[in-house]
C-alpha cells in the first residue's frame, strides 16, 4: 500500500508542474509582423514599400474603377444593391454605398503607408543614401496619388491621416496642391540622391519607372490645380519612350479583369461610353481596348473588354506617354497659347502608327475641325476619352471640360462628387457636408 | 444551441461543451464554401456513447469555468461499463429521409419577351419541375456495438459504430465511424484512475448549395434560374445548359452541381483523457483531469472546367485543412465535512491551464487542366495559412454552508489568466454567490396540511459574472501587417484592423431566482426562474473613421441584456399498473437588447448587409429598406403604379426623392419557445412517446422568394400573376428593392419526433431482450411560412445572423425503424 500511496501523490506534483509550465501568456503572432517589427526595421520599410504599391495598383485601381461607372466609361450591370446604386448615380447613391467607402477607405489606407514610411525611414540608421532617398520619394509619390485621387471625387479631403481621428479637411485645390508639394519634393530629393541599385532590385522592379512616373503624375496633377506652365514644364520631362508598369500575379491579379471578367460586376459600354459626335469610327484605339461578344443590358450597347485588362497577370500601364502630349495642348490651349502647337500635339495623337511603347494608336486622318480654342479643347476631350480609358480620368475629365452635369444630364457623369462615406461622417465630427449631386 | 439568449455579438454563442471531463471542439470551420452550411464538430460524438447530458445555466457555471462559461456549459457522460459478466449491446436503425414541403413553383405557360415594363408581348415556353430533380428520398443505416462490464477492481466499456446516411440532395451523404474505449481501475480503496479514448472518423460528401459568398451551389443555381430552360444535359455532347434567362448573368446549374462538382470533408479525431480520483480522508476528494482533443479536418473541392458557374468557367480545385488541438488540465479538491448536527460545509478548490492550438492551410487553384482534380493541375493558385495559439490559466475557491438542511449558501471566486487578453487585463476575476432555501422542510410546513398538498417547495437565487474569450481571437491585440507580393518583391500593408492592446473579455452579470414546487407527493412539480443578464464591455468590431488610417478595431465598447423567464411543468397523469403517462412542458422567454453601438447600427457579414446590430433592437434584427407610404398607411406607388422603397424626402410631386432608407424591419429572435412531451408506457412493453415544439412572434428574411419571384429569374409561383397581368409588369422587379416586403412572421408548432417502442425477450436471447421501434421526426409542421422549413438560416452557425432563407437545404422529414438488443 505504500507505493501506492506514493505513485499517485507524486504523479500529482508532476501534473501542477505541468499546469504551470504549459501556459505561455506572451505568445508571438506567427503569421504575419506587428506594427513594431515593420515600422522599426530597414526590411520592415522595404516590404511596406512594395506593399504601398501593391494595395494601389490592386485594391485601389479597384476601387477607381468604380468612378468610371460615375464617368459612364462602364455600366454596372450586376444586381448587387452598390452597383445597382453606383450605376443610378444622382440622388440615388446613398451615402452608404460601399463603393464609395471603398474609394475613400484604400486612398486614406494608402496615404496611411505612404506617411508611415516618411516618418520612420529617416530613424532607421541602416537605411541610408539612395535606398532612403528611393523610398523616401516612392512614398511621397504615393501619397500624391491617394490626395490626387481624393480629389477627383471629393471635394474636400483631410491631408494627413490620424490614428487618433478628428482630422480635418480642405478644399480639393488645396489637397491638389499638397499632392504636387509632395511630388516636386520627391523630384528634389531624387535629383539630389539618386536612387540606389538596391532601391531598384528591392522596391521598384524592373516594371516599375519610379523617376518618369512622379514627372507624369506632377504634370497631371498640376494641369487639373491650373498650373498649366508648371504642367507642360513636368510632362516636358517625361521620357515618352519609356514604360512604367503595376505588374500582376495570381495573388496579385489585375483589379480591372477581377471586377469585370470574374465577378461581373461592370461591364464595357460600347463606343468608350461617349455620346453620338464624340466617338469617330476608324479609330484603331477602339479595337485596341474593346472586342466581340457583344451584348446589351436594359437597353445599354456592351462590349467585351480588351486592352490593359484581358487577363488576369496583364500589366497596367501607370500613366500613358501620349497623356503628356494631351496634358500640354490642353495647358497651351487654357494658357492661351498658339492653337497651331496645340494642333501638332493633337495631331501627334490622332494619327500616331508607331512609337508607342504600349502599342495605343488612334491612326486616325490628322484633325479637320475649326481651329479654334473652344474646338481643340473639346477635341483634347475626345482623344483622352478614347486614349486615356479606364485610366480613372474621365470623371474629372468631364468636369473640367464642362460637359453636360447631373442632374440636367447623366450621358457622361451621373454625380458631380460623391458624397462622403457613412462611416467618416459617423466618426468623425469634422466632416464636411454632402455635395448636393 | 443557444442556452437563456445570445451574450455576445462577435465570438460564439455556443456553450462549452465538456464530455468527460474534456474541453471538446465544438467549432464549425467553414473550409469550402458550401453556402453558409458547415460541419459542427459535435457531430463526431456518437449518440449511442452518452449516457447523460447536464446542462449548466446561467451563474452556476461561471466559478468553475470563468472566461469560457457566458453562454453556459454543456456537460455529456458517457457510458461506463458495470461489474458483472460482459454485456453486449447491439443496435440497428434504418432511416428515410425526403423532403417535407415543396416551394411553389411558376407553372405558366408564357414568358414575357422583354423586361420593358410596356410591353406585354409573351411566348410560350414548357416549365420544368427544377426541385423534383435536386431532391431525392435518401436512406441511412446506423450500427452500434457496445461490450461492457468487469470485475471489482476494473470495469469496462468499449463500443464500436458505423453511420451512413444519405442526404436529400442527390449525391449527398455523411459516414461516421467510431471506436470509444472506457477503462476503469481501483488502486486502493481511496484511488481510482480513469482511461477514455475515443477515435472517430467522419467522411462526407457535399453539395454547395446557398449563396451568401460563392454562386457555385446547387440551390442558388435553381432559385438564379428560371424555370422554363430544361435543366438536363444535353443527350449528345453531355454539356449542360445555362439555366440563367439572360447572357449576361451566368448562375450554375443546379444538376450539373449535382453531378460533375465534387466537394468532400473528411475528419479524424482523437478524444482521449486520463482521470485520477482521490480519496485519502473521509470528506475529502482530489480529481485530476487531463483531457486531449485532436482533430483534422480536411475539405476538397472541385469543379471541372467548362461548366454554368458564374466565376468558375476555367474550372476551380481548393483543399483546405485544419488541425484543431485542445488540452486542458484541471485539478480540482473539494473537502465536505459535519461540524455541528446543523451545519455541513464543503469546500472546493480549482486550477486549470489549458491550451488551444489551431493549424489552417487554404489552397484555392483556378485555371484547371481538363482532367487533374487536385490543386497542382491549377494555372493559378492561391494559397494561405494561419496559426494561432491560445493560452488559459484559472484557479478557484468555492465555500458551501448548508444549515439545517435546508439553506444552503456558496460563494465562489474565480481568477483567469489567458494570452489573448491584452496586457493591462491579463488577469480577470469573476465572483458568484447563491443561496437556496428548502422552506417544505421547515417543521412547520411538514407538520400542517399544505404538505399533502405541496409537498416540496424551494426558493433559490444566485448571482455571478462570467466571461467570454471566444469573442477575442488570439492575436487581436496587435496591429498586424498582411504580408503581399507582386512577381519578385515580397511586401507587407498595414492591415484595416487597427490591434487594441488593451484588449479585455467580455463580462456578464447575471442574477436569477426561482422556485421549485411539487405537488402531490411529486405527481406534479413546477420549476420556474427569471433572470436578467446584462454584458458589458461588449466587443464590437467598431468602424474607425477611415481618415485614421484603419476601419475597424476591437473594443469593448457594447452592452447587451437578457432578460428571460423558464418556466418547467412536469405531471404523472396517469400512474396504475398497466398505464403510466408522463407529460412535460417547457416554456421560456427570452428579450435579448443591445446598446453602446456607435452610430445606432453596426451590419453583419452573412446577411447581405441587411442584418445589423441596432441599438434598442435584439441582436441581429434585420435592418433594412421599406415601403414608401401615403399618410394613411397604404403604399404610395409611383406614376407607373408600382410600389417603391422610402427615401430621405419628397419631390414637388410627392414622390419620395434621394437615397433609399433603412429601418428595422423585422426581428429573428421567437417571443417565446416551448415544447410539449408526452410519454406513454402501456403495460410492461409498448411505450409512445411525442414531443411538440413551438417557436412564436419571429421573422424569417425570405431572400429565396424575393429572388425567385422577380422577372430575371421567375422560377417561383409569385411571379406568375404579373404574368398573368394580375399586377402591372414590373411589380416584382419594384418588389425586389423593398426588403420590407420579404419579411415573414414565422411562428411554427412542429412535431418533432413521434415514436414507438415494443420491448419483447424473445427465446433466442436467452435472458436478453430486445427493443423495437419506429419513429418520424419533423413529420409536419403547422406554420404559414412560404418557405421550406421554418427553422432555416442561410449563415449557419453565425451568431448574429439568424432567420435568413437563402435556399437552404431544409430538415428533413424522417422515418426510423430500429431493433435494439442486449445479451
Amino acid at each position: 500500500m505504500k507505493t501506492f500511496f506514493l505513485k499517485p501523490y507524486y504523479f500529482l506534483l508532476t501534473a501542477i508542474v505541468i499546469l504551470a509550465g504549459s501556459c505561455e501568456l506572451d505568445t508571438v503572432n506567427p503569421n504575419a509582423p506587428s506594427d513594431d517589427q515593420v515600422l522599426s526595421t530597414r526590411d520592415g520599410i522595404i516590404a511596406l514599400s512594395v506593399g504601398v504599391r501593391q494595395f494601389y495598383s490592386t485594391s485601389g485601381l479597384d476601387a477607381i474603377l468604380s468612378t468610371a461607372v460615375t464617368g459612364r466609361e462602364l455600366k454596372g450591370i450586376s444586381t448587387f444593391t452598390n452597383v445597382l446604386e453606383l450605376e443610378a448615380g444622382s440622388t440615388a447613391l446613398p451615402t452608404f454605398n460601399s463603393n464609395i467607402l471603398n474609394l475613400w477607405g484604400r486612398m486614406q489606407r494608402v496615404m496611411t503607408m505612404s506617411e508611415d514610411i516618411l516618418q520612420n525611414a529617416p530613424n532607421i540608421s541602416s537605411l541610408s543614401g539612395g535606398t532612403l532617398s528611393g523610398v523616401t520619394a516612392h512614398a511621397q509619390l504615393f501619397k500624391a496619388i491617394a490626395l490626387g485621387t481624393l480629389a477627383t471625387a471629393f471635394e474636400q479631403n483631410n491631408i494627413q491621416t490620424s490614428k487618433a481621428g478628428g482630422t480635418t479637411f480642405v478644399p480639393r485645390q488645396q489637397v491638389l496642391q499638397e499632392a504636387i508639394r509632395l511630388l516636386d519634393n520627391a523630384i528634389a530629393v531624387i535629383t539630389a540622391t539618386p536612387v540606389s541599385s538596391e532601391f531598384n532590385t528591392l522596391v521598384t522592379g524592373p516594371s516599375f519607372d519610379l523617376r518618369n512616373t512622379l514627372f507624369a503624375y506632377n504634370a497631371r496633377y498640376n494641369l487639373m490645380a491650373g498650373n498649366y506652365a508648371k504642367a507642360i514644364e513636368n510632362a516636358d520631362k517625361v521620357d515618352l519612350t519609356r514604360k512604367s508598369e503595376f505588374i500582376y500575379s495570381s495573388q496579385s491579379p489585375n483589379p480591372v479583369y477581377n471586377i469585370v471578367f470574374i465577378l461581373k460586376n461592370f461591364g464595357a459600354r460600347d463606343n468608350f461610353g461617349l455620346p453620338a459626335g464624340l466617338f469617330e469610327t476608324g479609330d484603331r484605339r477602339y479595337d485596341f481596348y474593346l472586342t466581340t461578344p457583344n451584348s446589351s443590358v436594359n437597353g445599354d450597347p456592351l462590349k467585351t473588354l480588351k486592352g490593359f485588362f484581358d487577363s488576369q497577370t496583364a500589366p497596367i500601364p501607370v500613366y500613358l506617354p501620349d497623356e503628356m502630349r494631351l496634358i500640354k495642348a490642353e495647358a497651351i490651349l487654357r494658357n492661351n497659347g498658339l492653337l497651331t502647337d496645340a494642333l501638332v500635339l493633337i495631331n501627334a495623337v490622332r494619327t500616331q502608327t508607331t512609337g508607342d511603347p504600349f502599342n495605343v494608336y488612334a491612326a486616325l486622318p490628322p484633325y479637320t475641325g475649326a481651329v479654334t480654342k473652344d474646338a481643340l479643347l473639346l477635341e483634347v476631350y475626345k482623344q483622352r476619352s478614347a486614349e486615356l480609358y479606364l485610366s480613372g480620368q474621365k470623371w474629372e475629365d468631364s468636369r473640367r471640360f464642362g460637359r453636360p452635369a447631373p442632374p440636367a444630364s447623366t450621358a457622361e457623369r451621373n454625380r458631380n462628387f460623391y458624397p462622403y462615406p457613412d462611416q467618416e461622417r459617423l466618426n468623425n465630427p469634422n466632416i464636411p457636408g454632402d455635395p448636393a449631386i | 444551441m443557444r442556452l437563456r439568449g445570445v451574450s455576445t455579438v462577435v465570438g460564439s454563442a455556443d456553450p462549452l461543451y465538456i464530455v468527460d471531463g474534456v474541453i471538446v471542439n465544438n467549432s464549425s470551420p467553414q473550409l469550402i464554401d458550401l453556402g453558409g452550411y458547415a460541419q459542427n464538430r459535435l457531430v463526431d460524438i456518437n449518440p449511442n456513447d452518452i449516457d447523460r447530458i447536464e446542462v449548466i445555466k446561467g451563474a452556476a457555471a461561471a466559478a468553475i469555468y470563468g472566461s469560457r462559461a457566458s453562454n453556459g456549459v454543456v456537460q455529456i457522460f458517457t457510458k461506463r461499463g458495470k461489474e458483472g459478466k460482459p454485456s453486449i449491446n447491439f443496435s440497428t436503425q434504418a432511416r428515410v429521409s425526403d423532403l417535407r414541403k415543396k416551394l411553389e413553383f411558376n407553372t405558366y405557360p408564357f414568358r414575357f419577351n422583354n423586361t420593358i415594363v410596356t410591353d406585354l408581348s409573351q411566348t410560350p415556353v414548357q416549365r420544368f419541375d427544377y426541385q423534383d430533380q435536386i431532391f431525392k428520398t435518401a436512406i441511412g443505416t446506423e450500427n452500434n456495438i457496445s461490450v461492457s462490464g468487469g470485475s471489482s477492481g476494473t470495469q469496462y466499456y468499449l463500443s464500436g459504430s458505423f453511420l451512413d446516411n444519405k442526404g436529400i440532395v442527390e449525391n449527398s451523404k455523411f459516414n461516421r465511424s467510431g471506436a470509444r474505449l472506457r477503462l476503469e481501475q481501483t488502486l486502493a480503496n481511496w484511488a481510482k484512475v480513469s482511461f477514455g479514448a475515443n477515435y472517430v472518423l467522419s467522411t462526407s460528401r457535399e453539395i454547395p448549395n446557398g449563396g451568401i459568398n460563392e454562386a457555385y451551389g446547387a440551390l442558388t443555381g435553381f432559385i438564379f434560374s428560371n424555370n422554363f430552360i430544361n435543366p438536363q444535359p444535353d443527350p449528345v455532347t453531355g454539356i449542360y445548359p445555362s439555366t440563367a434567362p439572360t447572357s449576361i448573368l451566368r448562375r450554375t446549374n443546379p444538376l450539373e452541381a449535382i453531378n460533375r462538382f465534387d466537394f468532400r470533408q473528411r475528419t479524424n479525431r482523437f478524444i482521449g483523457d486520463f482521470q485520477l480520483t482521490l480519496t485519502p480522508l473521509d470528506g475529502l476528494v482530489v480529481n485530476y483531469v487531463l483531457g486531449y482533443d485532436n482533430s483534422t479536418q480536411l475539405a476538397t473541392g472541385y469543379i471541372p472546367v467548362r461548366n454554368t458557374t458564374p466565376s468558375y468557367d476555367s474550372g476551380f480545385s481548393r483543399r483546405a485543412d485544419q488541425t484543431t488541438y485542445q488540452l486542458n488540465n484541471d485539478l480540482n479538491i473539494s473537502y465536505k465535512r459535519k461540524f455541528t448536527s446543523w451545519l455541513e460545509s464543503t469546500t472546493g478548490f480549482g486550477a486549470t491551464a489549458q491550451t488551444e492550438k489551431n493549424y489552417t492551410t487554404a489552397i484555392t487553384a483556378t485555371q484547371l487542366g481538363l482532367i487533374g482534380q487536385t490543386i497542382n493541375n491549377g494555372a493559378t493558385i492561391v494559397s494561405g495559412e494561419a496559426r494561432s495559439d491560445l493560452n488559459i490559466m484559472g484557479a478557484f475557491v468555492q465555500q458551501t454552508f448548508g444549515i439545517l438542511d435546508r439553506i444552503f449558501l456558496t460563494g465562489a471566486a474565480r481568477y483567469d489568466v489567458s494570452s489573448a487578453f491584452g496586457e493591462n487585463n491579463r488577469g480577470q476575476f469573476y465572483p458568484k454567490v447563491s443561496g437556496s432555501y428548502v422552506v417544505s422542510s421547515e417543521n412547520f410546513w411538514q407538520n400542517s396540511g399544505i404538505n399533502d398538498i405541496i409537498s416540496g417547495f424551494k426558493l433559490r437565487a444566485s448571482y455571478g459574472q462570467a466571461g467570454n474569450l471566444t469573442a477575442i481571437g488570439a492575436y487581436d491585440r496587435f496591429t498586424t501587417y498582411a504580408p503581399v507580393s507582386l512577381p519578385g518583391l515580397p511586401g507587407v500593408i498595414s492591415p484595416s484592423l487597427l490591434g487594441n492592446s488593451g484588449i479585455k473579455p467580455e463580462r456578464q452579470t447575471e442574477v436569477e431566482f426561482g422556485t421549485d414546487l411539487s405537488f402531490l407527493r411529486e405527481r406534479i412539480g413546477l420549476e420556474f426562474t427569471f433572470y436578467n443578464k446584462d454584458v458589458k464591455d461588449l466587443l464590437l468590431n467598431r468602424t474607425l473613421a477611415p481618415s485614421t488610417g484603419y476601419s475597424t478595431r476591437f473594443e469593448n465598447v457594447g452592452t447587451m441584456t437578457n432578460k428571460g423567464f423558464e418556466l418547467l411543468f412536469r405531471a404523472v397523469p396517469i400512474q396504475n399498473a398497466n398505464l403510466k403517462w408522463n407529460t412535460t412542458l417547457t416554456y421560456s422567454r427570452n428579450k435579448n437588447e443591445v446598446g453602446g453601438i456607435e452610430g445606432g447600427v453596426l451590419p453583419f457579414a452573412g446577411g447581405f448587409g441587411q442584418v445589423a446590430a441596432v441599438n434598442g433592437f435584439p441582436l441581429g434584427a434585420f435592418y433594412s429598406t421599406y415601403f414608401a407610404r401615403n399618410p394613411d398607411g397604404s403604399l404610395l406607388l409611383t406614376a407607373g403604379g408600382l410600389p417603391q422603397a422610402e427615401r430621405a424626402g419628397r419631390n414637388a410631386a410627392g414622390q419620395p426623392l434621394g437615397a433609399t432608407r433603412s429601418k428595422v424591419i423585422g426581428d429573428p429572435n421567437p417571443d417565446w419557445t416551448g415544447s410539449l412531451i408526452n410519454e406513454f408506457n402501456i403495460g410492461k412493453k409498448l411505450s409512445f412517446r411525442t414531443q411538440f415544439d413551438a417557436s412564436y412572434g419571429f421573422d424569417v428574411f425570405n431572400f429565396t422568394q424575393r429572388v425567385g419571384n422577380r422577372d430575371f429569374y421567375g422560377g417561383l409561383k409569385g411571379y406568375e400573376r404579373e404574368l398573368r397581368g394580375e399586377v402591372p409588369k414590373g411589380t416584382s422587379a419594384a418588389l425586389f428593392g423593398v426588403f420590407e416586403n420579404w419579411i415573414e412572421d414565422d411562428s411554427f408548432v412542429k412535431l418533432r419526433e413521434v415514436s414507438l417502442g415494443y420491448d419483447l425477450q424473445p427465446k433466442f436471447l436467452h435472458n436478453g431482450r430486445m427493443r423495437l421501434s419506429v419513429s418520424g421526426r419533423n413529420l409536419f409542421s403547422i406554420d404559414d411560412y412560404s418557405g421550406y422549413d421554418p427553422e432555416v438560416n442561410s449563415a449557419g452557425q453565425s451568431t448574429a445572423v439568424r432567420g435568413f432563407d437563402f435556399v437552404e437545404v431544409p430538415i428533413p422529414r424522417t422515418i426510423l425503424v430500429g431493433v435494439n438488443m442486449t445479451f
